[in-house]
């Protein structure tokens, strides 16, 4: 079972929880501290509204940024992902069709770019193309996820995919069985008195078909292998771990137990949790000593629900974490906790 | 050779047989045995084929008509590749125009 | 009388027919036109839409239209003699299926190749639309039902034909692997099928396989046809590549070989017919032979069926427009010669004029019984093969062609089951198991209800069948007749069979509605009311129909 004292060994880990808990602070922070072991890493944000950038106090984007030595950041942007996706397939369609249909085309397209499927399922290639490919470059790719929900959809969507993909291809696969008999059944000999599709062996008019057809069994062949290797990766109790992060408070307390069912259920490997912003011990002013007898309630809670996963927890700070030094200081902090 | 080939011929012309002429009409005698029994065979595959694809045109396509699908976002490159076949497809299914709404292919 | 003097005539009136008067209909009726842009040019799309060669489609007609029904019927109408079934298989072809056929295949090559059943709808109403499709409800369930019991009787009188008859499933299920796992040569498979079915035959003889006497109180009769309705029912919900096509392939090449054998016995050994011309003497019982000759011979005179044939496959595939002619009236002519072997083989087949009557004792009886005899000798004394032999490979072609009109029987009624479930919003008809369930259930209902439990009563329905069956036919006439009066040419060529047609199957339904009454057969009678009211509305139809256009023709002269 994946623990937390070996987090920065692994390969992948997803770092997720409800929005505002301290996800991307912990994911920047475990990143910096794998850099500090000598790790290359890699910090990637899914989170349409990033915050990464913010974290490192400077423009990061969608492309791979140096932040520290052996540490690199990365924020995805989905829309660019899909709108890329859909122009490729405009080319295509419009190398397809008379130039008359190209205006079709355009406005057709354009509905299908801002479709929020297609966004999400935009984000889902993309993370599962970093997860293979990252690990060629990076000792540890750290994925700073967005909210839960949206979190669990697309770790559990590799197998709706691929179920999907496989149907769809039992059907290319009879479809050109059929094609193949047809073919067989097709006379061999003389020249009919009256031309039919079947007997012009010059130009064949089953061999464009197949073309398309291994084009098309082609095309979701890839589709297929990327998300049964990413799933398979995803299940990889060695090489991926998924972090949570839980302030100690009601509702991410909840989430983080709903969440918890379902990753187990797709036989996700969790790592554990960080009880992020426990009040310190010497906190002042009976306002704060006041939330803290509080927490120490919710704190109870989470030893009482989440007892069974390994969880740590990091002080909440004085300051806000922005920059390089406060994130160095959290990093210390999961270094004394165990991590 | 072409000399040998050509004296061939000519042997053989003498008893009535061209080879060449035999040989064509062996081929047409094949050609239409096999039509006469087979081209009702190959119909029927070539009609389960083409439900096969019209079932895949469905899946790919469904989106379009207000079914939803899971993976519309990963069929969406495919669709190029059918669009040459989605022209005889609606009109076989009757419709007078594309369930296609931006898509007039008539 | 001799009987290839019997062949040659009718061989002959049906080639003048061809020359003379299919020529007639095409060029002045029809008046087909070699430049017409036909719909496989049309919409061709290598599927279903592909013009093809008239002798190719004229074969690939005939194989779909051939079948067990112009073996049963003229070898049951033969009891009041050769000569009525005789002249009316001949005068039927020549006059009414060549015309009939051809004109379904131009009917709906002038409407876009589609079905004879979407064309009435537009050419004469919504109406007449529903009136078909419960008309061809009707022949299906009877078919099927006539079908299994013609089957059941002759598995149970030739247990050495149970054998190569279920192989010969086997054999096409083999043959269609053969085609679509490994793609074997057409050559290869085309002989691996016939020696494998000649095979089966050949060891049919000696392993005869009877049924138990009974079983939970059945009678082998009864069992065979659950079997078989089983079996239809299983079948037909198999992709039709698997079964159903390999069969129909196999029946093709059964077909020719068949017919070939029969017609060369005769013209072998130059049989005598011992039947009567006119059978005075007919056994008591027997109607009269006006109005039963004309809907106990449906298929081999005219059938409605063709028209499904002609229209639904035929016409999409006619290169020329001209071809009609030849690919519709001669494949009626096809159908002729088979009806007319089955004539010569139930009358000049068996030894004596006792030998026949005693075939021949009751109505309904002899039929496909006495073909497979008689045919056997007539086989066996002009090819030298042995007796047992002959029986089994007439037996087996017999079985065959019924066996996969049913496989196809079943289906279209399950097909028309599901699309009244959505007509109507009937969930449970919309469902494929339960449509199966209750299409096989109404046919092993009327099978049993028609007295088919024992073998003996089952052939009443016959008569039955062929009446739904021409009813379809005079369906197709009038659509026929409306485009003919539309265009302002004579319409008498289509509306006199029409006329006669709906005369005698109304005539005949009466006569029996007397007889069932009389005999206390409340099911038959039922069923005779059920396709009375259909006959009538048909009739109402063709009149109201043909009245209107009479009087748009009369304004507009």
């Amino acid at each position: 079972m994946a623990d937390l004292h070996t987090l920065t060994e692994r390969r992948i880990v997803f770092v997720g929880g409800k929005g505002g808990v301290g996800k991307t602070t912990t994911a920047a922070a475990l990143g910096l501290l794998a850099a500090e072991r000598e790790r290359t890493c890699l910090v990637v944000s899914t989170d349409p509204a990033h915050s990464l950038g913010d974290a490192f106090d400077r423009e990061i984007g969608d492309r791979e940024t140096c932040l520290a030595a052996g540490l690199w950041g990365l924020e995805i942007d989905p829309e660019a992902q899909a709108r890329r996706h859909i122009d490729n397939v405009t080319e295509t369609m419009k190398s397809l069709v008379s130039p008359d249909m190209h205006g079709e085309i355009e406005r057709q397209m354009a509905l299908a770019r801002q479709s929020p499927g297609a966004i999400e399922a935009a984000m889902l290639e993309r993370v599962a193309q970093i997860m293979l490919d990252g690990r060629d470059r990076y000792d540890l790719v750290v994925f700073d996820t967005a909210p839960t929900g949206h979190t669990l959809r697309l770790l559990t969507l590799p197998e709706a995919m691929a179920a999907w993909t496989d149907g769809m291809l039992s059907h290319t696969r009879k479809s050109e069985q059929l094609g193949k008999v047809l073919r067989h059944l097709t006379p061999t000999g003389a020249r009919a008195e009256v031309p039919t599709p079947f007997d012009e062996p010059d130009e064949d008019p089953f061999e464009g078909m197949d073309r398309r057809t291994r084009r098309i069994t082609e095309t979701l062949l890839n589709r297929r292998r990327l998300f049964h290797r990413a799933r398979r990766l995803l299940t990889d109790v060695e090489q991926t771990a998924f972090l949570f992060v839980l302030t100690p408070e009601r509702l991410p307390i909840l989430e983080t137990r709903k969440a918890l069912e379902v990753l187990r259920q797709f036989d996700i490997p969790i790592a554990g949790a960080i009880v992020n912003r426990v009040l310190p011990d010497d906190v002042d002013g009976t306002f704060l000593q006041r939330r803290r007898r509080q927490e120490a309630d919710y704190l109870r809670v989470i030893e009482r629900d989440l007892g069974d996963l390994p969880h740590v927890r990091v002080p909440m700070l004085e300051h806000d974490v922005q920059g390089m030094e406060s994130l160095k200081a959290i990093a210390h902090h999961l270094a004394k906790a165990g991590i | 050779m072409r000399d040998r080939d050509h004296r061939n011929r000519h042997e053989r012309t003498l008893v009535g047989l061209d080879p060449e002429r035999v040989r064509a009409w062996l081929r047409q005698a094949r050609y239409v045995a096999e039509e006469f029994y087979f081209g009702r065979y190959r119909s029927t595959i070539a009609r389960a084929r083409r439900d096969e694809e019209d079932l895949f045109m469905l899946l790919v396509f469904s989106e379009m008509m207000g079914v939803p699908n899971p993976a519309t976002y990963y069929t969406l490159e495919v669709q190029p590749l059918l669009l040459e076949r989605f022209h005889e497809w609606h009109l076989r299914m009757g419709m007078e125009r594309s369930p296609l709404d931006h898509f007039r292919c008539c | 009388m001799s009987a290839i003097i019997v062949l040659l005539a009718g061989l002959g009136a049906m080639a003048l027919g061809y020359f003379v008067y299919s020529k007639f209909i095409a060029e002045k009726i029809f008046q087909l036109d070699p430049d017409y842009r036909t719909p496989a040019h049309e919409m061709e799309d290598g599927v279903d839409y592909v013009p093809t060669n008239r002798f190719i489609l004229w074969g690939h007609h005939f194989t779909s239209v051939a079948g067990a029904a112009p073996i049963v019927g003229p070898a049951i109408a033969v009891i009041w003699g050769w000569a009525p079934a005789f002249l009316w298989v001949i005068l039927g072809t020549i006059f009414f299926a060549g015309v009939h056929d051809a004109g379904a295949i131009w009917a709906s090559v002038r409407n876009k190749a589609r079905s004879i059943g979407a064309v009435t709808g537009d050419v004469v109403g919504a109406r007449a639309r529903s009136l078909f499709m419960i008309v061809i409800f009707l022949v299906l369930l009877m078919v099927n039902a006539v079908f299994a019991v013609v089957i059941a009787s002759l598995l149970v009188n030739n247990p050495s034909a149970v054998i190569p008859a279920w192989g010969a499933i086997v054999v096409a299920l083999i043959i269609g692997q053969m085609i679509y796992r490994w793609r074997i040569n057409l050559l290869t498979v085309s002989i691996i099928g016939v020696v494998a079915l000649y095979a089966l035959i050949g060891i049919g003889p000696n392993v005869p396989v009877e049924l138990p006497a009974s079983v939970a109180g059945l009678p082998p009769n009864s069992q065979w046809i659950i079997l078989l309705f089983l079996y239809a029912g299983i079948a037909s919900l198999l992709p039709v590549w698997i079964l159903l096509q390999p069969r129909d392939y196999i029946n093709g090449l059964q077909l020719f070989i068949g017919l070939g054998l029969v017609y060369a016995a005769v013209l072998l050994s130059n049989p005598t017919i011992v039947a009567p011309a006119y059978n005075a003497d007919v056994p008591a019982g027997t109607p009269s032979l006006i109005p039963l000759l004309f809907v106990t011979i449906a298929c081999g005179a005219i059938s409605g069926f063709h028209g499904l044939v002609s229209s639904g496959t035929t016409s999409k595939q006619i290169n020329r427009e001209t071809d009609v002619r030849f690919v519709g009236y001669f494949g009626a002519i096809g159908e002729g010669c088979l009806a007319l072997a089955a004539i010569l083989a139930t009358t000049a087949g068996l030894a004596t004029l006792g030998e026949w009557r005693e075939m021949y004792s009751a109505f309904g009886e002899g039929g496909v019984g006495a073909f497979v005899q008689g045919g056997a000798t007539i086989v066996s004394n002009g090819t030298g093969l042995s007796e047992a032999i002959a029986v089994t490979l007439l037996t087996v072609m017999t079985v065959l062609f019924a066996g996969t009109t049913m496989d196809t029987g079943v289906r279209l009624q399950r097909y028309i089951m599901q699309e009244w479930g959505n007509i109507y919003n009937i969930p449970m008809l919309k469902s494929v198991p339960v449509s199966t369930v209750v299409a096989v259930g109404a046919c092993v209902a009327l099978a049993f209800g028609a007295g088919g439990t024992d073998g003996t009563g089952g052939m009443l329905l016959w008569p039955l069948f062929g009446t739904t069956n021409q009813l379809l036919a005079g369906l197709t006439l009038l659509v026929m007749t409306v485009i003919i009066v539309r265009l302002g040419r004579p319409m008498w060529f289509t509306l006199i069979p029409l006329a006669f047609l709906l005369t005698m199957t109304t005539f005949a339904l009466l006569v029996q509605l007397r007889t069932f009454y009389e005999a206390g057969d409340w099911f038959l009678l039922t069923l005779d009311v059920i396709i009375l009211v259909a006959a009538v509305l048909v009739l109402l139809e063709c009149v109201g129909t043909l009245r209107k256009h009479f009087r748009e023709a009369r304004t507009a002269a």
